[in-house]
């Protein structure tokens, strides 16, 4: 019995000690916890703490960025402002390219010129508006409504802001020209695609390349890239010079030598017209070093080398005609004149071939073409200023009443105007352009729209390495355009050809 | 990045079925579906190609009016010449409704010049009654010309002040209807005597005073607008 007393005593001893070590287990957990609790507590607190003071610290940063952003833009807008309201003229003439567009104008059909971009992404319109809004008053012989006077017919800066618009319209649309509200300058876009579409009396397509540089460059801008170079752009900031709208015909011309013209009337493309309004544009695109190494292989420039293709292909259309097949080729006058002027600056040389001397290669179409090129020089050009200007300074020609003006132009337009060209050809060459462009900008094109007389216009343009060129028609019938893209592709090109009228070969 | 086109050698962009070049299909299968893109051109909205049209058929339907009435009235001519009531009423609808709508522009913005276009054609009404049945010249040259140009006058002023930038048209056509206003009190004092002169009077009064309120409101701008106008 008392072993088993002994025994239970033993027992209870053991139970109380594990008990106790049990309790002091408990215990040192227990203290351990509130440790850790603790320990938690404070680092929960140190992150808070940290995190409040980072946070504070970020908004502080990003505060001080809004308050920097808002600053520039208050500058900015005041910068604009003032140069909105630097009137540094209420009117002005048309320059002596423009004087006859207005008059040749009919119902449905006028002298729009465009140059688009394809953009990487899709064109955001509020931005794009905002960008218009900022750059429309740097521009302002853009910034125009035409209005009519007794005499001549005039430009009056008009400060209505211009509305970007979704495409929906043809390229190169008419304008109501004389439409009180109307700038004869629109804004357009669609997917990813911005084009500026303006009135020829307004400038000519270089200058208008330039205006619209300086707009890509603030949407650009806008959208958060930081691009600084301003080539081939003009800087927003600035006030408008006056050497930007001067009438550079006027500031060149002299009384030394006019050129005279005794032409042949040229062969006109036949075919079924499209309605009024209408115009079938196909766009190739290719690459700029392969047509260069194409051209090279010729001793050529990739102008002359294009020119000929387009002679040769209207040639192989047009074997059994009489009449000359002339290519007239626009010249930018500023390459050889100095002026910054944004108004119309460019004269053309006519190239002529003539299908009456029998057949030929596309070599000798190529030979005929670059000794026409080298005709163009300052003299030649000079003459042609001098010749355009004349008229236009004569006294007598001066007091004629506006209205009878516009008849006289208009059926000299018809009978010279278009009568001495077989096709338009508008090269504009590398685009010049800020480099970081080339990040954005898929693309450049230009589009002559749809010409008065002529059955078809080319306009040519090239940027980073690809060359673009769109064939405006108002003919149904594709034979010219096949020819050419045929001949480009023959020549190992890549050639992709896209076309306005999805709703004819896209549906 | 497209569909290459057997017959042109060409590629064709992807949103397109056809070759634009040569029509052949370019798409691999028949049931193939092209898609709009990035680099599309949209289906373009066709109204406003055919409203050009309608007003095309709209002018040669006058046109014909006219040419047929003439015609009509020449070959079964009965001693009357109703036919110059068509000019006239044809000549003055297409001024005063049509020719906005093919010019793009307002109606109200024109009010001068339709109160011209009707006063002119009024005139030319009463002549051709006194011409033709020996009727008495009143109704129209001493009475509806002078006040269809008022009415012209006072509602363009209205508008004036109420529009904004309504002065840029309505300047330069109150001065013209000025001047000729002031032609047309002259050649009342030597012409027509035996009629009343009150109404060509008071055009005058309301065409001049409409001047001077304008001189009052906007000198530089009148004397600015002249000079732009008759730049040479």
């Amino acid at each position: 019995m008392s072993d088993n007393k002994k025994n239970l005593n033993i027992n209870k001893k053991a139970l109380k000690e594990k008990n106790k070590t049990l309790k002091r287990e408990e215990t040192r957990l227990k203290k351990e916890k509130k440790v850790l609790r603790k320990k938690e507590k404070q680092k929960i607190k140190q992150e808070k703490k940290l995190n409040d003071k980072f946070l504070a610290k970020k908004q502080k940063e990003d505060k001080f960025l809004i308050k920097q952003k808002i600053k520039e833009e208050k500058v900015k807008k005041a910068h604009l402002n003032k140069i909105a309201q630097a009137k540094y003229v209420d009117w002005f003439k048309l320059d002596n390219a423009a004087t006859i567009y207005p008059s040749i104008k009919d119902d449905n059909w006028s002298f729009v010129v465009r140059a688009s971009v394809l953009l990487k992404e899709q064109v955001n319109p509020e931005v794009l508006q905002q960008a218009v809004n900022d750059t429309m008053p740097r521009f302002p012989t853009f910034n125009v409504r035409l209005r009519k006077g007794i005499f001549w017919n005039y430009f009056e800066i008009n400060n209505m802001p211009i509305k970007v618009e979704k495409e929906t319209k043809f390229p190169c649309s008419t304008f109501n020209l004389f439409n009180f509200k109307g700038h004869i300058v629109r804004v357009l876009y669609y997917n990813n695609r911005i084009s500026v579409e303006c009135f020829h009396a307004i400038s000519d397509l270089r200058a208008e390349t330039k205006f619209f540089n300086s707009l890509l460059r603030r949407y650009f801008n806008l959208l958060g890239a930081n691009i600084e170079s301003s080539e081939g752009c003009l800087e927003i900031l600035d006030l408008p010079r006056k050497e930007e709208s001067e009438d550079a015909f006027f500031k060149y011309c002299d009384k030394s030598k006019k050129i005279k013209h005794k032409e042949e009337k040229a062969h006109k493309i036949q075919g079924t017209l499209l309605e009024n309004g209408v115009v079938n544009a196909t766009l190739g695109t290719m690459s700029t070093s392969k047509i260069k190494e194409l051209a090279k292989q010729y001793n050529a420039t990739v102008g002359e080398y294009l020119s000929a293709v387009v002679g040769y292909s209207v040639w192989k259309l047009n074997k059994n005609h009489k009449r000359p097949i002339k290519l007239s080729i626009p010249v930018d006058l500023r390459r050889f004149f100095p002026s910054a002027t944004l108004r119309n600056f460019s004269g053309y040389v006519n190239v002529e071939i003539k299908p009456k001397q029998g057949d030929y290669t596309f070599e000798e179409i190529l030979e005929i073409i670059k000794e026409e090129y080298k005709r163009i020089n300052e003299k030649y050009l000079k003459g042609f200023i001098n010749s355009n200007v004349t008229i236009q300074k004569n006294f007598f020609i001066k007091i004629v009443p506006l209205v009878i003006k516009n008849l006289i132009i208009k059926l000299c337009f018809k009978a010279w105007g278009e009568a001495y060209q077989t096709i338009n050809i508008s090269n504009i060459g590398f685009i010049n352009c800020p480099k970081e462009f080339s990040n954005y900008i898929e693309k450049y094109m230009v589009n002559l729209g749809r010409p008065k007389y002529n059955a078809k216009t080319i306009g040519i343009v090239s940027f980073d390495d690809k060359l673009c060129i769109t064939v405006s028609s108002k003919v149904k019938e594709m034979n010219l355009e096949e020819e050419i893209f045929k001949f480009l592709a023959s020549q190992n090109l890549e050639v992709l050809i896209e076309t306005n009228r999805r709703d004819i070969y896209g549906q | 990045m497209g569909n290459k086109c057997k017959n042109c050698g060409v590629i064709v962009s992807e949103d397109l079925k056809y070759c634009p070049l040569c029509g052949k299909f370019v798409l691999k299968n028949e049931k193939d579906k092209c898609e709009e893109k990035g680099n599309s051109f949209p289906i373009y909205d066709m109204f406003y190609i055919y409203k050009e049209k309608w007003l095309k058929i709209v002018r040669a339907f006058l046109l014909l009016a006219v040419v047929l009435s003439i015609a009509i009235n020449a070959f079964f001519y009965r001693g009357v010449l109703w036919s110059v009531y068509v000019v006239i009423g044809t000549l003055a609808l297409w001024l005063v409704v049509f020719s906005p709508f093919n010019e793009g522009t307002n109606h109200l913005r024109r009010i001068p010049f339709s109160s011209l276009v009707i006063a002119i054609s009024v005139i030319l009404l009463d002549f051709f009654n006194h011409y033709q049945f020996n009727t008495p010249i009143g109704w129209g040259v001493i009475y509806t010309a002078p006040f269809v140009l008022v009415l012209g006058i006072v509602l363009s002023f209205i508008l004036f002040l109420v529009l904004k930038n309504y002065d840029l048209n309505y300047m330069k056509s109150n001065i013209l209807i000025m001047i000729i206003s002031i032609i047309y009190f002259i050649l009342r004092l030597f012409l027509l005597t035996n009629y009343v002169l009150w109404p060509t009077f008071a055009l005058l009064i309301v065409s001049v005073t409409n001047f001077i309120v304008l001189m009052i409101l906007k000198k530089k701008r009148v004397i600015e607008e002249i000079n732009r106008s008759f730049h040479i």
